[in-house]
């Protein structure tokens, strides 16, 4: 295990921020933490990077304790945080030289990565520029290159898409992947679930402080979902269509509105097969057929009672 | 090696912003320029200070042409706003979250606080140079004596105005706070001087706040280099040494809060 968190405890005076938290994460993965605003997410960040002291519990990184080895810790962790972190007033290059001199990085290895890591983001041509003059999107591209310069192990990034432009948000995502096909560990946070979808292999979610669900995307939709919605639109639909389609065991409702017929069926019910049947026999058409999968937005709506932009 | 990367960026920043570093160098001299040739008397009448009765630090300035004994003032009161851009260089990194990278960095906030230091008041002695060579040639003050000397009271000086910003920007995080703290502090501190420069009274408040002024020891130290006088040249930057060492490690007290 890269991190592994048992316990965590924080607080503000007497607001318990993060309550009793205990995960823990793969070499390899990218691991999402989700949840709505003051959820604890952020405070479990910042512990894990040691950014503020916790109140008890325990924090392992790379198998060592934050409190005893704190700076070996810090040296294999990049950080990526929400809000951008970077110098304006320092060229593209020099915030990498910079940060780079301070995990300890040296001579021709400083400057190889610092090239790489502006490589990574698609900055090498703007090397001698200043932020300042950076768009949104190439402003947090430098602060993930700043994140990375010194090769890290572990990757925390916390929100790294918020208020960007979409080509921007997937130049992001895509180099996200190839930080992880590399070898890194990435922890994610992120509002936007379809991001936490396409790239975490497994993720916690938190609300209030504690974690309230744990697992991979498949695991943690299990948890919620127990029917399956089928949309379908139909060309000639009559009421013998309606009474078979009914009496279809698992399925718990059925209604039409036009052309358009909705089916809700117990989960696992297997009944689109047998719906596509009763339609043809009866010499109608299928226009179009849409099984509605729940979604993390679902998931997460269901056990936080929240969206997760609220 | 993280102190002189911190250090050596810190003074980059300032480079960037030449208008900064021009504003810091021209407002002593423009206020000299201003100041000198106010006073009619250039040469103070020894009779008459030894009518009023003169304090500790008017006797070492009692040689000192007048127009001297201003510019050197004025030079004080305008480098001490120095603070004002070493607050600024902490609460810039409040405001652009560069400091949550250096609180995940291997970088202790006391490599961060003292690589800070080195690099403002490497800036500011280099301007503080440049003004104190434009007064001494374009208006002929007398900056004579032991150049080292000076040197080191300067650079005192200098470290206790930065450590004075790292504890003001530490505890307000706000530029203009820090600049009103500044102002006030300095107006005080200076008060006492500017009194003995301009209309040398015998006073106990005077006198009572000049043995906490800074900047009284700082002209005292600067006096007794120019005229000579090692008891006041000792006394003094015993005084500004044992300040400076105190002030820092208030800047470590007040800066862990905020740093670490």
């Amino acid at each position: 295990m890269i991190v592994e968190v048992k316990n965590l405890v924080k607080r503000f005076d007497q607001f318990i921020a993060v309550d009793n938290v205990t995960f823990s994460i793969k070499e390899g993965e990218i691991f999402g933490l989700l949840g709505p605003n003051g959820a604890g997410k952020t405070t479990t960040i910042s512990s894990i990077t040691g950014m503020s002291n916790i109140d008890s519990g325990e924090i392992k990184i790379f198998g060592m304790s934050m409190k005893n080895q704190e700076r070996e810790i810090k040296k294999k962790v990049g950080i990526v945080p929400q809000d951008l972190a970077i110098f304006e007033d320092l060229t593209t290059y020099e915030n990498l030289l910079y940060f780079g001199k301070l995990y300890g990085l040296r001579g021709g290895e400083l400057k190889d990565s610092a090239d790489k890591a502006m490589e990574f983001v698609g900055l090498l041509d703007r090397k001698k520029d200043y932020p300042k003059k950076f768009s949104g999107g190439m402003k947090r591209r430098l602060n993930i290159a700043i994140g990375i310069v010194h090769n890290p192990k572990l990757v925390i990034m916390d929100e790294p898409t918020v208020g960007i432009d979409p080509q921007s948000r997937n130049y992001i995502i895509d180099s996200i992947k190839k930080l992880n096909e590399r070898g890194t560990t990435i922890i994610y946070t992120s509002h936007y679930m379809e991001e936490v979808e396409e790239l975490c292999n497994r993720m916690v979610i938190m609300d209030n402080g504690k974690i309230i669900a744990n697992g991979n995307k498949e695991e943690l939709k299990e948890m919620v979902s127990l029917e399956e919605k089928i949309d379908l639109e139909v060309s000639g639909i009559n009421y013998t269509i309606m009474d078979k389609l009914k009496s279809l065991n698992g399925v718990t409702d059925c209604s039409m509105k036009g052309n358009k017929i909705t089916i809700v069926s117990k989960k696992y019910s297997k009944i689109t097969q047998k719906i596509i049947n009763i339609i043809s026999d009866s010499e109608s058409e299928i226009i179009s057929l849409n099984v509605e999968k729940p979604t993390l937005e679902t998931v997460f709506l269901t056990l936080t009672g929240k969206k997760l932009r609220d | 090696m993280n102190i002189l990367t911190i250090a050596y960026y810190t003074a980059i920043k300032y480079l960037r912003n030449p208008i900064v570093m021009l504003t810091y160098i021209l407002a002593p001299v423009v206020i000299v320029f201003s100041l000198t040739g106010t006073v009619e008397n250039k040469f103070i009448d020894t009779s008459k200070l030894a009518w009023i009765g003169v304090s500790n630090l008017q006797v070492t300035m009692i040689s000192s042409n007048i127009d001297d004994r201003i510019a050197i003032v004025c030079l004080i009161l305008c480098i001490f706003y120095g603070c004002i851009l070493c607050s600024y260089t902490m609460i810039s990194e409040f405001k652009n979250n560069t400091n949550l990278r250096f609180k995940c960095s291997p970088v202790s906030f006391v490599e961060n606080i003292t690589g800070k230091s080195l690099g403002n008041v490497g800036v500011l002695a280099i301007c503080t140079l440049i003004s104190v060579l434009i007064i001494k040639y374009a208006f002929q003050v007398n900056f004579g004596g032991n150049v080292f000397l000076l040197i080191l009271v300067f650079l005192l000086f200098l470290f206790i105005i930065n450590f004075l910003g790292v504890i003001f920007a530490s505890f307000c995080k706000n530029i203009y706070i820090c600049a009103l703290l500044a102002f006030a502090f300095n107006f005080t501190m200076i008060y006492p001087v500017m009194v003995d420069t301009y209309s040398p009274i015998n006073s106990k408040v005077i006198d009572f706040v000049s043995e906490f002024s800074i900047h009284a020891y700082v002209v005292k130290a600067i006096y007794g280099i120019i005229n000579g006088d090692v008891n006041s040249i000792t006394s003094s930057v015993i005084i500004l040494s044992i300040t400076t060492v105190g002030i820092f490690g208030l800047s470590l007290i007040t800066g862990r809060r905020s740093l670490k």
